[in-house]
């Protein structure tokens, strides 16, 4: 049973939730101290793990989320309140256990040498983001992350690392840049940038086509519905390209394949 | 008083218990690596295998509703080459039966991947999907009609000697007339049930959230359709039944054990808790030993 696999399924407790904008949280918890408490590795950015909904079996499915954090404590994410589960999170008590299966999926890439990774947000790929800058900071590598919100209610209050130079934009003008993260991204020196983006599908497709038109590499994070999170169902395929045949439909697995894609091979 | 005998005979050959996991949530065996203890399975249904390869269907997939999930994979799978190639290895290093489960569009794919899987040793038994609600050609219509699952059921049986399982659908309106054809045509076994249709619309798109429309409900939802459905099959036939639909914990498999099931399968509840069939084999274990039963056909006939 304990393979080469690097994921398992333990308990954590909640330590902490708090609001980091209108209908986010970041939650943090901590590994529970028995046997079945740590991750058999380090979960790295880009990564998810998911959780059995407080409801369950009345709710069926698992939920993944990414990590935002981690350590060999415990780990860090951050969630929109968008349905039944993750309303049960926000009202659960600090201390209230948590069933997790992780670390799951791919993570993101090193950039290549002599680049600048640019970090693209929006929405709750706020979490994964802000990882890939505690990372990069931790490797002593400066970024540039750039936040895409409706308004200014919606910008996550998050401490950032030193090391990356932060933008926020809001479609409003609420607060910072007004228009879109393209709109952050202009005026910005991108011959050497390293694209890495999270959030609504629109935002990346718009981050992919800056980037090819740049002729920058760009790893996106894919959101598929997931069932078992470990490549057995078939149920997150994500339309890719057929290098062979490019007349039928492609997929790869976003729990295993991915989540985290080169945004080249994807059809947008 | 002694452990109870929870071996499951069919067709001459034997499962080590009844606690098996479904087709289509387990894959080929090896995805829940770390997460679940194959030692402890009855036997792991593959993901179905057809003679090409398919990619599926186009994404969203999967919907949550209400103690259940649809699903709308289409059959998505590496093809017979690539399960040759790849995926008996797999198989035959797990330390529990391996039973192929065979679909297709027409007879002869099922044929063809019957005939390849005679020749594989470490496939224990198979079983034919006539049941998938999710594509457009084949699937359903085979076990929807006796004739059909008839001379289907009995042109398999001539081209592979070991267990065949005919697996059922639940969408159809006599199901003991079904279950009758199949084992009048040399069917070993039947498992049921497959998914029922079931759809999800998002109201505010205005559209099925499945992009075909209709998907197969699984889950908790499913599972009285599923225990009357291995009742009303067990009554009609002489071959064991091997029950599922919405089994998560040992009590609900106690119900299709009483119902008249001689083994059960795991699906969706694997995606929750995937080492749950070890946790259900333990409990049946219990009830067995506490109610005074010394076999897993002991506990039938009681209605
Ligand atoms: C790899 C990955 C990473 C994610 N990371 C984050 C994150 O860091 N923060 C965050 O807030 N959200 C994240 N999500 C989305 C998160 O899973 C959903 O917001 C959550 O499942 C909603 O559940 P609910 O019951 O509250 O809402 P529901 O009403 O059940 O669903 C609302 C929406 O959430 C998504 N969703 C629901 N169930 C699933 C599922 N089983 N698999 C995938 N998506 C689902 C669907 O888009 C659905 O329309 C991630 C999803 C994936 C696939
Ligand atoms: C994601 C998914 C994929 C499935 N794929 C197959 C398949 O390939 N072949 C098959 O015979 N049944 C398939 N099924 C049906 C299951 O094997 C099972 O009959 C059904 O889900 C009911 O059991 P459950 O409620 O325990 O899941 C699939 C079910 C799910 C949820
Ligand atoms: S969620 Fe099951 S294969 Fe990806």
């Amino acid at each position: 049973m304990n393979s080469g696999s690097p994921h398992k399924r333990g308990k954590a407790r909640i330590l902490d939730q708090r609001i980091i904008a209108e209908g986010y949280r970041e939650m943090k918890l901590s590994y529970s101290s028995d046997s079945n408490g740590r991750p058999r590795v380090r979960p790295s950015s880009g990564q998810f793990f998911t959780i059995l909904p407080h409801h369950y079996p009345l709710s069926i499915m698992r939920r993944p989320f990414a990590y935002s954090d981690s350590d060999e404590n415990g780990f860090s994410f951050i969630y929109e309140i968008r349905g039944p589960a993750t309303r049960d999170l926000a009202n659960l008590d600090d201390g209230s256990p948590v069933d997790w299966i992780g670390p799951l999926g791919s993570t993101f890439p090193e950039a290549p040498e002599n680049s600048r990774p640019v970090l693209v947000a929006g929405g709750i790929g706020v979490g994964p983001i802000l990882y890939l800058a505690r990372e990069l900071a931790e490797a002593g590598a400066e970024s540039l992350v750039v936040l895409g919100a409706r308004n200014v209610g919606l910008v996550p209050r998050l401490e950032w690392p030193e090391t990356a130079e932060v933008r926020i934009c809001t479609d409003d003008g609420s607060h910072g840049i007004h228009g879109t993260v393209l709109d952050g991204l202009s005026n910005t020196n991108v011959t050497n940038a390293a694209f890495y983006t999270c959030g609504p599908h629109p935002m990346m497709a718009a981050v992919h086509r800056f980037a090819v038109d740049t002729d920058r590499p760009c790893w996106v994070s894919m959101e598929e519905m997931m069932a078992c999170g470990v490549g057995a169902c078939q149920g997150c395929a994500i339309p890719v390209k057929d290098e062979d045949d490019l007349s039928r439909p492609a997929y790869k697995q976003a729990c295993v394949e991915g989540p985290i894609f080169d945004s080249r091979e994807l059809i947008w | 008083m002694v452990d109870p005998d929870l071996t499951v005979a069919i067709a001459g050959k034997t499962l080590p218990n009844p606690v098996g996991v479904a087709s289509g949530t387990f894959g080929f065996g090896e995805e829940y690596e770390g997460l679940t203890d194959t030692a402890s399975l009855g036997a792991v249904y593959t993901k179905a295998v057809t003679p090409e390869p398919r990619a599926g269907n186009p994404p969203p997939r999967l919907a949550e509703t209400p103690a259940g999930m649809i699903n709308a994979i289409g059959l998505a799978n590496p093809g017979l080459a690539a399960f040759l190639s790849e995926k008996v290895r797999i198989l035959e290093r797990l330390p529990c039966p391996a039973i192929v489960n065979v679909a297709g569009a027409v007879m002869a794919d099922y044929l063809k991947v019957a005939e390849a899987m005679e020749e594989v040793d470490s496939v224990w038994g198979i079983e034919l999907n006539v049941s998938c609600p999710n594509v457009d050609h084949g699937g359903m219509a085979f076990g929807t009609d006796p004739k059909v699952l008839e001379s289907l059921t009995y042109a398999v049986r001539k081209v592979y000697s070991k267990p065949i399982i005919v697996k059922l659908s639940p969408n159809v309106t006599d199901i003991g007339e079904i279950a009758r054809a199949a084992e009048s045509a040399g069917a070993d076994a039947l498992s049921c049930i497959n998914t029922l249709t079931g759809m999800k619309v998002d109201v505010l798109r205005r559209q099925p959230v499945i992009p075909r429309g209709t998907g197969g409900l699984s889950g908790p939802a499913i599972r009285p359709v599923g225990v009357a459905a291995v009742w009303k099959v067990s009554k009609a036939v002489g071959i064991p039944v091997i029950g599922l639909g919405g089994i998560s914990s040992a009590e609900d498999a106690m119900e299709y054990l009483l119902a008249g099931a001689s083994a059960i399968q795991v699906g969706t509840a694997l995606f929750g808790e995937p080492d749950i069939p070890g946790r259900i084999l333990g409990g049946i274990k219990i009830y067995m030993v506490q109610e005074g039963f010394s076999r897993i056909a002991d506990l039938h006939g009681f209605f």
